[in-house]
């Protein structure tokens, strides 16, 4: 059984399995009991959380880098350092196989219709369009000025956002010839040029946009969060963070971004002006850096997991209020973790540890 | 909680094109060495070579946010070795291949800036390959060879069948001019031991810094060496009036009365020749000893007795060379001794590379407080210019050695050694652009305790 450090009421059966290898991702099915777990080794795990049984089968010759679940759930696609893509179908076979580069590929972000996946091949974009059986490449960006470290479409296909070092760019939607509606005041997009580059000197690690579309975040090496206002392209910075930056999660309600870079979780208030000139909340719950953060898709909590092995819960949202900065629950993985993801519907996470120990919690709040 | 790893040990091997490397890696993949090595190159894609395993970097160099200018970090390292750090099967070393051009910097300073980097991985040090044919022009031309020369802690001078012997000595005389603590290897096909080639200790200081005295002084304090094979028994040295009224000798004892003997002796006869001597006039004894003599030589002609105890060779080292006094060793008998060979020595021994080594040692104790805000100041400002910088040093209040080591600005400093009962004293090396030993030096001596 895990370590339990502050277990509340509405933590129910937390249960500890084994992975045989390090964990390089999770991602939960979106409507069903099932999460994905990739390995660093190749293998992929489908994790059933209902009989909690792990069914292994080999996705990468070389290590896995990436997996995502198409936003229906009927397909998942998986990344690696083979430089190819696999898109599987839910039930474990094989579609198609994508791209014939050697490059390392670590983003990989589908469309929100599920018709197209953007991959980062090296420093190059490439959009595959997956609507018919036969997947194409219709086209290939770059290069940009570093490997691609990660890819988010833009709310309603209004383009697809690239980081990397040197700044975000943001390359118009396969669909659109003309984007410019969509993106207000920006540069209009020629073909095969990027509508937007949104500078930043320095290595971009993480991208996340906030939910209502508002705002650019980035996590980078220099231990800073960057920010851009969708609109008018106005940028500002966070730094004093401890170490880089690679832990980012939004409040789905945009509310509110917290990161990590630090033994400690910062959250920064978005709502009205933004962050400028204000304080963050820090939450201090870890004895060592944290990894990974992900806000609970409805409710109101915030999973926090670090190298201390805790997994730890916040709710940093009192009433109107940025201020709850107490923990409201902890559990230990009992070796340092990597990965924490909610169940799309809040109601259950998994956490993962850096030598394959996975944990399970259902969540009743 | 998962316990403490033991950190792998990284080597960054250098060199331009045609040194040698591909031949040295393709020995590091095929050997049986018993030894798990990842290998990140430039050329390949990922394969895996029996047991080991290569991967492909495209050298994707980052400026660092961090006020720093010459900051720059290898962005694809940080990436590629985090991934690889975090497979199951742990390695037992990593080499990385840089391109021919690369200035090593960037790879060494990612092992400085990056928390992960810091914590998995450590760097052993930087191994730089010449070729002993076409290295001469390339020092010429390019910066980048003279970086790579500068940055190594080993410096491997392949193909040297295709050289000769003068050739050989020449260029490893220029390369000690320019980096005077690097270790250096000879081979003709990049044959060498691959233990000497991947495990390096560059940067573990622990041990005292391979400093030569030689380099430690801004000149020979001597211009002449005469190695004389001697019996037992008394004989006279003879000085005529030279152009100064005294001169400083030193009588030592040599195992053997040859050139590779001397090599090694000069070197602690060089710190033996700098103690205070002992001043004497005409008709006093000499004997061999570790201490100098200061001899009056202003009559005509002066005679000093030397006893010789046992038979053996002998070196005499002196401040001005043996001919402006017409030195001369007398046997008993009357007879005059030749020396079997005379060695001079260029008493300007700076050589005119921009790129050089600038060694400093001092025994008494430093002030922590000092040491670090002298080195702050030196690093930011001349950070550009000083390409590394290593050192021993003995802090006042300490019981270990203090052990620092710096890429450019990037520094860190932790405590080494105890020193137990060995002679505490600080050393300090330089290796860069433009340095003046004289201003770096009252520097060091400013942050006396």
């Amino acid at each position: 059984m895990p370590g339990i450090g502050v277990m509340p009421g509405w933590l129910n059966g937390p249960t500890l399995t084994e992975a045989p290898d390090a964990v390089q991702a999770i991602a939960w099915h979106p409507t069903q009991a099932r999460c994905t777990v990739g390995l660093v080794g190749g293998e992929v795990l489908d994790w059933d959380l209902e009989d909690l049984v792990l069914r292994p089968r080999r996705a990468h010759e070389e290590g896995l880098l990436a997996l995502i679940w198409s936003p229906s759930g009927d397909r998942l696609a998986t990344a690696g350092q083979d430089g190819v893509v696999r898109v599987w179908h839910h039930d474990g076979h094989l579609l198609a196989t994508l791209t014939q580069q050697t490059a390392w590929i670590h983003a990989l972000a589908w469309s929100s219709d599920g018709g197209w996946l953007a991959v980062g091949s090296g420093r190059y974009l490439e959009l595959w369009d997956l609507r018919a059986t036969e997947a194409v490449c219709v086209a290939r960006k770059g290069p940009h000025a570093s490997t691609i470290s990660d890819i988010t479409w833009l709310p309603a296909k209004a383009g697809v956002a690239v980081a990397a070092y040197g700044g975000v760019t943001i390359w118009p939607s396969p669909e659109s010839g003309s984007i410019g509606s969509q993106l207000k005041g920006l540069l209009f997009a020629s073909d095969g040029e990027a509508s937007r580059h949104l500078p930043f000197k320095g290595s971009l690690l993480k991208l996340a946009v906030s939910p209502d579309g508002r705002f650019y975040a980035t996590g980078n090496q220099d231990g800073t969060v960057h920010l851009w206002y969708a609109t008018s392209g106005q940028d500002l910075e966070m730094d004093g963070y401890a170490t880089k930056v690679r832990e980012l999660a939004w409040d789905p309600r945009s509310r509110f971004i917290a990161t990590g870079g630090s033994e400690d979780v910062t959250i920064w208030d978005m709502r009205g002006r933004g962050p400028a000139g204000s304080k963050p909340l820090v939450l201090e719950g870890h004895e060592a850096f944290v990894t990974a953060l992900d806000c609970q898709p409805v409710g109101d909590l915030l999973a926090s997991c670090g190298r201390d092995g805790r997994v730890c819960f916040w709710r940093p949202m009192r009433g109107p209020d940025l201020r709850g900065r107490e923990l409201q629950g902890m559990l230990k993985l009992g070796e340092p973790a990597v990965g924490v993801s909610w169940r799309p519907d809040g109601k259950q996470l998994v956490a993962a540890g850096q030598d394959g120990r996975l944990l399970t919690v259902r969540v009743n709040r | 909680m998962s316990q403490v790893m033991e950190k792998v040990p990284v080597t960054v091997l250098t060199g331009f094109l045609g040194a040698g490397k591909t031949t040295l890696l393709n020995r590091i993949l095929s050997e049986n060495h018993g030894l798990r090595i990842a290998v990140i190159e430039n050329e390949f894609g990922e394969i895996g070579i029996d047991n080991q395993i290569v991967v492909n970097a495209e050298e994707e160099i980052f400026e660092m946010n961090n006020g720093c200018i010459c900051c720059t970090v290898r962005g694809d390292l940080i990436r590629i070795l985090g991934q690889l750090m975090r497979r199951k099967e742990r390695f037992d070393h990593i080499v990385i291949e840089t391109t021919g051009l690369a200035d090593p910097a960037p790879v060494a300073q990612t092992f400085f800036v990056d928390d992960e980097m810091k914590e998995a991985l450590r760097l052993d040090g930087i191994v730089t390959l010449v070729d002993a044919c076409h290295l001469p022009q390339h020092l010429d031309a390019d910066a980048e060879a003279l970086a790579q020369v500068a940055f190594a802690d080993v410096i491997v001078i392949n193909k040297t069948d295709l050289v000769s012997n003068e050739e050989l000595e020449a260029l490893e005389s220029r390369l000690r001019s320019i980096n005077a603590v690097a270790r250096f290897e000879r081979a003709a096909h990049a044959d060498i031991p691959i233990e000497l080639a991947i495990r390096v200790g560059g940067f573990d200081l622990d041990r005292a810094l391979a400093i030569k005295p030689t380099f430690l002084m801004p000149e020979w304090p001597f211009e002449a060496t005469s190695v004389y094979q001697l019996a037992a028994g008394r004989y006279e040295l003879v000085l005529l009036a030279g152009p100064d009224p005294t001169i400083d000798v030193l009588l030592e004892a040599l195992p053997a009365a040859t050139e590779a003997v001397l090599d090694e002796a000069e070197e602690l006869a060089i710190v033996r020749f700098t103690d205070d001597s002992e001043g004497v006039i005409p008709g006093a004894t000499l004997t061999p000893r570790n201490t100098p003599w200061t001899l009056d030589v202003q009559a005509a002609r002066n005679v000093y007795l030397l006893d010789v105890p046992v038979a053996g060779a002998y070196a005499l080292y002196s401040q001005h060379g043996p001919d402006e006094f017409s030195l001369g060793l007398i046997d008993a008998a009357g007879g005059r001794i030749e020396p079997i060979f005379v060695r001079a020595y260029d008493p300007d021994h700076e050589h005119d590379e921009s790129v050089g080594s600038v060694g400093l040692e001092i025994d008494e104790p430093l002030d922590a407080k000092l040491l670090n805000q002298w080195m702050g100041r030196l690093l930011r400002e001349r950070g550009v210019d000083i390409f590394r910088s290593k050192g021993v040093l003995n802090i006042e209040g300490q019981d270990r050695r203090f052990v620092y080591q710096a890429v450019h600005m990037l520094f860190e400093g932790r405590p080494g050694e105890p020193w137990g009962e060995q002679a505490r004293k600080s050393q300090l090396v330089f290796i860069g652009r433009n340095l003046d030993r004289q201003a770096l030096m009252e520097g060091f001596l400013g942050c006396l305790a």
